[in-house]
Order: structure tokens, then sequence, then C-alpha cells
């Protein structure tokens, strides 16, 4: 459904419109408040913070054209910008350990040290660059496990395997991963971190 | 967290991977694209939600006006989202100078919350005694959800993460400011004996005050329970006075499983008539289900007893007093099963009376291996179906998605069962029929000798395969890799040339998996896995899914130290599957399997698919 599809839906047929959208794009929106919120919020929270950012979406309908910008973009500015304020109500008052906005975090982490910070960024991109590298079923496999935190079981069901099939791909994925890793590392003559 | 997939060992990532968020916003857009997290159930949920946000916004905002008018008459005003609710209805209804949950009620309100319960008609409200309406009752069952909030679920409860020693937590929650406030809430909502219990029993979320604080421990009571309710949905229906001062009625909700299976519930909830208004008898919710009249705790009863006779005929056989009676049988000597007639009895309670006939007469080996023996019940050590079997742990399984089959036949799964020795956990489908005098199981389930022979059937079968193969074939011979790079079949249980050698060893016997490995179609060379296609033998005629199959097993028989076990496999139907061109013929392999001192059970003959 194009953007411009989605906003004559939600003229004719809100309701209808309301769900193409959370149809559409509530995995985006989950992963994007999931993000920020991982740490600190429980399952229940993070679908909450989905929800309000739908609702500030429906209840925002005629802010939005199609001449603004893609409806995806608009989403997300509101999932981060949501997500972020469910941050600060959620660690209100609590020494939080918890997932800074990564804009934040880097900013903060930079004023002490920003070659370390810079290092991080390298290393987590080239973590990713490795997980998503890994073929299917594993890269999903790793991103449900350390992403979403989902159990071997759940995972099992998501992608029709069972949980022991899971554990066993996932176990065969990290060592690669080390190789692959270790390799990178070994090359540029640097120490490896991944022990 | 159990059941968690778990590191093999300290080297393999666990800290750098769960430091991978946060990450930038184009990896995270990419993680939405290949893993989407959320299923139809989830995606229910939030729109629920978002329905549910807006339906109260909406009455906010029209309410908005008389919202300090509102606060004087609410009997407790720190309530927020219930008491708002309540002032939306009373002032909706324009009566002004109702109280919330006493006598007084509009005689005309709209429904409350839900989208199921926007049945606003309400042609029972007869059945209610005057000082009782549909929507008290709605307003009840709102107030029994929150409590389910943040009794069970511990739903919109914040708390500091500072440990305030024993798990006990500073709660942050606006809801209530105190422990008083919420102590009068809930015992606004239920009747004295359950608020007390609520209150200060074990059975939930345990809310308390310490150094003037208002404190939770927050443990989670519904852990490993498979489903949610969908309590934003609920449906009452059936009113009805039981006495002037008792009202019953039936309160519906979809139970969502794991797997998105919705099945409505409903609760038969009891309102009470107390002093100062009609109260709840009690929390309503995640209750387990009671299914054509068969509660979750009847199956768990039913699968202890099923583990009870697996070890006593399969696992671990009553022992005996080592006397041999004089024709190889042996007088039992357990506490468990005093007499042969208890051991029946408790068969015959447990499984379908073909199975218990079974069970009894004809299992494991052929023929029966308790008996009544001069009076006496007898064991016969040498029908136990010889296996060193691998310990169980049946202490953590769970029932999950039970479902109806018409009224006599309840299909369910059992998980959690799990491998001393590994920590694997397992799980069965089992199924419960309905018998004249109450329910059964249909068969036994764990780990028994049709177990093991099916995995043993399986791994043939898995070996037999069908291969994508590389075109280009190795110099000067007929042999084509297998590409296991590529392969999507998940369930395979090798992925390289040493795991296929490690299935054909644990398959089949020595010399079988001699020929396997080395005359039959494989080649292994430079620890690749080929195929020599001048050897494969595209077959004619029917094509069978073996994805799912039984096992009948025809005999077994004890020859000096080995055992050896005939049987056959029958691919059966699958429901995604049907057959149209196949007879049983076709559908039928017949195989054998020795155990020996030497080794556990083993596919002993070159299986037919195989030597094709």
């Amino acid at each position: 459904m194009t953007d411009s599809q989605w906003f004559e839906l939600m003229q004719t047929d809100p309701k209808k419109g309301r769900r193409a959208l959370i149809d559409q794009y509530s995995n985006l929106v989950y992963a994007i408040v999931l993000n920020k919120l991982k740490n600190c919020a429980s399952r229940e929270d993070i679908e909450d913070c989905v929800s309000d950012v739908f609702v500030e979406i429906f209840r925002n309908t005629e802010k939005y054209t199609p001449q603004s910008g893609t409806l995806k973009g608009y989403l997300s500015t509101i999932a981060k910008r949501t997500a972020v304020d469910a941050w600060r109500r959620l660690t209100h008052r609590q020494n939080a350990t918890s997932y800074l906005e990564e804009d934040e975090s880097l900013v903060l982490i930079a004023e002490d040290d920003p070659e370390e910070a810079v290092a991080e960024m390298i290393q987590k991109q080239r973590l990713w660059d490795v997980i998503k590298n890994l073929g299917e079923p594993d890269t999903s496999i790793i991103i449900r496990q350390y992403f979403y935190e989902q159990t071997a079981k759940e995972i099992g069901k998501a992608l029709s395997m069972t949980a022991d099939a899971v554990q066993k791909r996932s176990v065969r994925a990290r060592a690669r991963m080390k190789e692959i890793l270790e390799a990178d590392y070994g090359r540029k003559g640097e120490r490896c971190e991944y022990k | 967290m159990e059941g968690r997939v778990s590191a093999v060992n300290t080297n393999d990532f666990e800290k750098e991977l769960r430091q991978l968020s946060p990450l930038d916003d184009r990896a995270v857009e990419e993680i939405a694209e290949i893993a989407p997290a959320l299923d139809d159930a989830a995606k229910d949920r939030i729109e629920a939600l978002c329905e549910k946000k807006m339906r109260l916004e909406d009455m906010n905002t029209t309410t908005q006006v008389y919202t300090e008018d509102v606060k004087h008459i609410t009997r407790t005003q720190r309530f927020r989202p219930i008491m708002t609710l309540a002032a939306c209805l009373v002032l909706v209804a324009g009566i002004g100078g109702a109280m919330f949950l006493g006598n007084h009620h509009p005689a005309v309100t709209p429904p409350i919350s839900t989208d199921v319960s926007d049945t606003t008609d309400t042609p029972t409200e007869s059945t209610l005694p005057s000082d009782l309406s549909m929507e008290d009752l709605r307003s009840m069952m709102d107030q029994n959800v929150r409590c389910v909030d943040y009794f069970l679920l511990l739903n919109g409860v914040s708390y500091n993460s500072e440990d305030l020693g024993d798990d006990t937590h500073e709660t942050e929650t606006d809801a209530f400011a105190s422990y008083a406030e919420m102590k009068e809430y809930v015992y606004s909502v239920f009747c004295d004996d359950f608020a007390e219990e609520l209150l200060n029993g074990n059975g939930g979320v345990h809310y308390l005050e310490v150094d003037g604080k208002f404190c939770v421990k927050p443990r989670t009571v519904l852990d490993g329970v498979s489903f949610s309710e969908d309590w934003y949905s609920y449906e009452i229906t059936n009113p009805a006075s039981v006495d002037e001062n008792t009202v019953t009625f039936d309160v519906t909700v979809n139970r969502i499983y794991d797997d998105g299976e919705k099945i409505p519930v409903t609760y038969v909830c009891k309102a009470i008539r107390e002093s100062d208004g009609w109260r709840l008898e009690k929390l309503y919710g995640y209750d387990d289900p009671q299914i054509n009249g068969l509660y979750l705790e009847d199956l768990r009863n039913l699968m202890y007893r099923n583990l009870d006779c697996l070890e006593a005929f399969v696992t671990n056989p009553l022992s005996h007093k080592g006397e041999d009676l004089g024709v190889g049988i042996y007088e039992v000597d357990s506490d468990q099963f005093v007499s042969y007639d208890a051991l029946e009895s408790y068969v015959y309670s447990t499984y379908c009376d073909e199975f218990a006939n079974e069970l009894l007469t004809s299992y494991p080996c052929g023929y029966a291996l308790y008996s009544e023996y001069d009076g006496k019940f007898c064991i016969q050590p040498a029908s136990v179906f010889d296996y060193s079997y691998p310990e169980e742990d049946w202490s953590n399984f769970e029932i999950t998605n039970p479902a109806a089959m018409g009224d006599y036949m309840i299909v369910f799964d059992v998980t959690g069962i799990s491998s001393v020795a590994t920590g694997e956990e397992y799980g069965c489908t089992c199924k419960a029929i309905r018998e004249s005098d109450g329910w059964r199981l249909e068969k036994m389930y764990g780990y028994t000798k049709e177990e093991i022979l099916h995995e043993l059937v399986e791994n043939s079968m898995q070996i037999h395969g069908n291969y994508t193969l590389k075109s280009e074939p190795l110099s000067d011979t007929t042999l084509h890799e297998i590409d296991l790079s590529n392969n999507f079949d998940l369930s395979l249980k090798f992925w390289d040339a040493a795991s296929f050698r490690e299935l054909v060893e644990s398959t089949f016997t020595p010399e079988v998996a001699q020929w396997v490995l080395n005359d039959c179609i494989f080649k292994i060379v430079d620890d690749k896995l080929y195929i020599d296609e001048a050897k494969v033998a595209y077959e004619q005629g029917a094509l069978v899914d073996w994805t799912h199959f039984d096992i009948e097993v025809q005999s077994v028989e004890k020859i000096g130290n080995e055992q050896i076990c005939t049987f056959r496999a029958v691919a059966t139907d699958d429901p995604n599957f049907q057959f149209t061109d196949t007879t049983l013929e076709d559908r039928t392999e017949y195989f054998t399997a020795t155990s020996s001192d030497e080794h556990g059970w083993l596919l002993s003959i070159k299986p037919e698919h195989l030597v094709k």
C-alpha cells in the first residue's frame, strides 16, 4: 500500500486504515521502540509504547500529507520520540543504566573518550554486518535471540523449527561469527576482543 | 531464563551480542525487515490498545469540563484510570450525583469499555436486583481487569530498580499514591475475605508498605503460562439473581495462545451484596480453563499417571525379589503397586481401554511384562525392552494449547520435558479421549520404544533425502558434491560430512553404516560429502511424504545378548498433504532393529529406500 492509498483509506474507512497501518509498519515501530527501551521495559511496556505511536499518528492524520515526506519516515520520527519519552518516564528517579538514545549515549561517551566511542560504533557496525551475512535462518535466529530476546521456543515457532534446532544453529552461527571476527582482528594485527 | 537459547561456552559472544542495541536507524530498519517480531496476535493486541486509548481520549475530551465536579463524587480520587472512566459514564448519563460503586446508578448508561461488550441491549437487566445494573457489572469487571493487571501481570506498575531487600522495590506507579489507597481500592472491588487474601496471600504480586514507602515484590505469577487473555474485549452474558444478595453472570474473554490460536473462555462470576454495595466474590482471569468438563489440572494428573506407567513398563520396571519362581518370572517388590489388581486398575484409569489392554498383555515386547502367578504379583524381566533410556526430567512440564476436537477428544501439547543429561527440552502432542466414566489418554507418551524406533527411521529417511548437487563432478568421477550451504531444510540433522557420518553411525549397526558410507550412493572425500550419480536410481511411481509416520512393532525377540525388533513404518496423512495416488503398500516400509550389549537400538538391515 502506498502512502497516498493509505491516506485515502483513512478518509473513507478509518478503522480499516488504522489496521492497515499497523499491519504494514508495526514491526518497524516495534523494532525502533525496542531499540530504545530494551533494558528498562517489559514486553507489555513496549507494546504499550508502540500503541502510543500509532495513536499519535491516528490522532494527527490531518497533519500528515504525502507531500510532507514518506509515511515511513514520519512514523519512524514519532516512534523514536515516543520511545525516548517512554524511556524518560520509565527510568524516572532511577539511576538508570538503561540505554540512552544512541546519539545521547555517544555524546556522553565521546566527552570522556571520543576514540573509544568511535571504536565502539565501528565494532557494533561490524558485528551487525557479520550477523547480516550469516545467511538465513541464522541471521534471523541471532536477531531474535539477542535483539528481541526471544526464547528458543518462540524463535522455533516463528521460523517453523524445533527449539532444539534453533539452539544448535545458534551455537554454530556464533562459532562462525567468532571465526570471522577473529580473522578480522588477526588481519589487522590487533588483540582479539572476542574472548 | 528457562528455555532461552543457551550458549555452550563462554567464547561465543554472549556479552557483545547482548549489547547489540542500540543500533543505528538503518540497522533497526533492516532488523524489522529481516526478522519481523510481531505475529497477528500481537498486532491484534496493539490494535485493541489503540482503539481503547482513542476511545478513552474521546471520552475524556467530551467530559473535560465536568472533571472537577466528578472528583468529589468519586469514592477515591486518585484511582485515575478507573475513576476517569467511571466519571465519564456517570457524566454521559447526565447523572451527577451518582456514587461510584454505590447504590445509585443511572438507569441508562453507555457501555463502559470493551468492543465485545458493546452490547447495549440489556434484555436481561430485569433479572437483576433493582440496585444493580448491567452497567454496574461492567464497571465491576473493568475494576477486576485493573486488578488482573496489578496483581497477576504487573502491568502498569513501574518500580524503582533499587532492591530494598528481599526483592522489594518502591513503586513509581501514579495509579495509587500509597499502599493505603491500593488497599482501599481492593476492598472496594472484592468481598472482604478475598480482598484480604489478595493483599496478604501468596496468590499474586505482593504489595506492601516499607518505611512508609509503597513497595512491590515484582514477581510475576504467570510465568510459564502460554496464553494471554484479551481483557480489552469481554462480554457479559446471563446475569441472574441467585438470591437478593447474590448475582451470577458469565464473562467471556478471548484467550490467545502463543501460536495465535484464539479460544473464548467463560468465567462464571459472582457479585455479592455487602453492607455498602456490590462486590465481586474474587478475581477473575487467567484461570485454568475448563474444556469439555476437563481442567488443565486434570490433564496434568493424567500426564503424571502416564509418567508412572512409562516408568513401570518402559524406562524403569518395578523391582523384584530376585527369586526365580521357575518360569523366568519373579515376584514384584514395589511400594508403588502392591498388587496386580492395583496396577491393572491404575492402567485402565489412565489409558483408553484398547491401549490399556495392549499395555497389560503385550507391551513392550509382545507378551505381558506383569502378571499374576500363583496369587503373586510378578514381573517377567526378559520382556523388558532393553535400552539405556535417557533420564527425563518431568518436573517442569507444561500443558499448552489444549484444544477440544468435538466433545470427546482434547488435543494438547506437553512441553518442558528435558533430558537430565543435556538439559535439552522436548515435548509431544497428546490426545485425551472421553470414555464413559471419564477422560483417558489415548496411549503412552514419553520416550517409549516407538519413539526410539521412530527416531531411527526419521534419521534413515533424512539420509535418503533430496539433495541439491553441485553441477561440476569431482574430476574424472561421477561424484557430485552435495550443496549443504544453501540447505533450507531446517530439520536436517547434519550440515557437513562429519555430522553426516555421525548421523549414519548413530542410526545403523556398524556393518550397515559402512555400507551406507562406502557402498551406497554416498562417498566422503576430503571431508566433503558426495553422491555418486552413477549409482542413483531415480524412482518411478508414487511420491510418498515421510514427514509424518507411525511405527507398528511386529515382534521383539531376545536371542542371546541381542534383542531384535521387526517393525514397519507407515507414512500417515499430513493435513497439508493429501495422499492421492499412494497405496498402503507405497506408504509402508519394513525395518529390523537390533540392540546388544555393545550398542543401543540401531537399524540392522539395509533400508529399502536406500537399497533402491
